[in-house]
């Protein structure tokens, strides 16, 4: 058996004590592993070798962050399989970490993540930019007419301007989303989109009291977005972009 | 002359390799064959999308994520 682990928590934790899980096909319970006012919180389960981590898996471990954190105000989660032998290991690693999580707690205290995904569908976008600039339709026209040195060249370059308006736009939305969410948020991370479809990433840190003034100005962001633009929103999720512990 | 030739013919022969590389690539990916972990996670990241926006089902994605995975496997 080893222990898989979920985060660190400020101790006593009320309200889990021998929860119920699932995860990577096994079941387990919930414990805490104590060391003065510092906990871990993990499962043991009959792990063996390297853990595939698919959509459904990682899933599960964030589902069940997310429910610990319902009964506990502040949890420092560790990446989906995170594993150490034994609960002798785990007082070890709070031990040796003491100060680190201590910190991470304090600055995450009682707040969690959420997270804006922005989708688009690029051919369009790319389409109706062309459209609403008078250079990228002049140089057409030129292209058109025959009235440029190298047609080629020139076609490169309306590839070149649409691409640039296309970055340009992705990042109005990302200020966007920021100045409408300021007074809302305490951190934010942008992260790099990593899909053509995606023009924008973020995710966002708030007290746990804020979220549902998050939800109102999330739909009124998306009221007042262009309709080619996707809003998707998710979360509460315990601070994974904004928990970095490196545990030795 | 050196700057005329490269516009008139190293550019086009150059895009016509990169489209037959493009092309020979996605016939590659379409038969599960990837050539890096890269392109491997590329395409995870690329499935979840689709899924985001509703162009795949759950068991689609669960299927496809699969033979990525074993995929991942084998070139790591």
């Amino acid at each position: 058996m080893s222990c898989y682990l979920f985060g660190a928590v400020w101790a006593p934790v009320d309200g889990w004590e021998g929860e119920e899980i699932e995860i990577l096909g096994q079941k387990g319970e919930v414990r805490l592993v104590r060391e003065g006012d510092l906990g871990f919180l993990f499962s043991e389960l009959g792990i063996d070798g390297k853990l595939k981590a698919t959509r459904k898996a990682a899933k599960q471990h964030s589902q069940i962050l997310t429910d610990l954190l319902t009964v506990q105000e502040t949890l420092a989660p560790v990446p989906f399989g995170t594993v150490i032998e034994s609960e002798q290991e785990i007082r070890e690693m709070l031990d040796r970490n003491r100060d680190q999580i201590e910190n991470v707690l304090d600055n995450i205290d009682n707040q969690v993540e959420y997270g804006i995904k922005v989708y688009w569908d690029p051919d369009e976008v790319a389409r109706r930019l062309a459209e609403e600039s008078d250079e990228i339709q002049e140089l057409k026209s030129k292209i058109k007419r025959g009235g440029v040195g190298n047609t080629f060249e020139a076609t490169l370059e309306v590839g070149e301007l649409i691409e640039e308006k296309m970055g340009d736009k992705k990042e109005d939305l990302k200020q966007d989303v920021l100045k409408s969410l300021k007074d809302v948020i305490n951190d934010w991370v942008v992260n790099e989109p990593f899909d053509e479809r995606m023009a924008a990433n973020l995710a966002f840190l708030l007290d746990k009291e804020d979220q549902d003034e998050l939800d109102r100005t999330i739909e009124d962001l998306g009221k007042s977005e262009p309709d080619y633009l996707t809003i998707n929103y998710s979360g509460p999720w315990p601070p994974f972009n904004f928990v970095n512990l490196e545990l030795r | 002359m050196l700057i005329l030739d490269d516009l008139l013919f190293r550019i086009p022969v150059q895009i016509g390799k990169e489209v037959l590389n493009e092309i020979t690539e996605r016939a590659e990916k379409e038969m599960g064959h990837y050539s890096s972990t890269e392109e491997v996670l590329s395409e995870l990241k690329s499935l979840q999308v689709s899924l985001d926006l509703g162009e795949i089902t759950e068991e689609e994605y669960d299927e496809k994520e699969k033979l990525l995975l074993d995929e991942l496997e084998r070139l790591q």
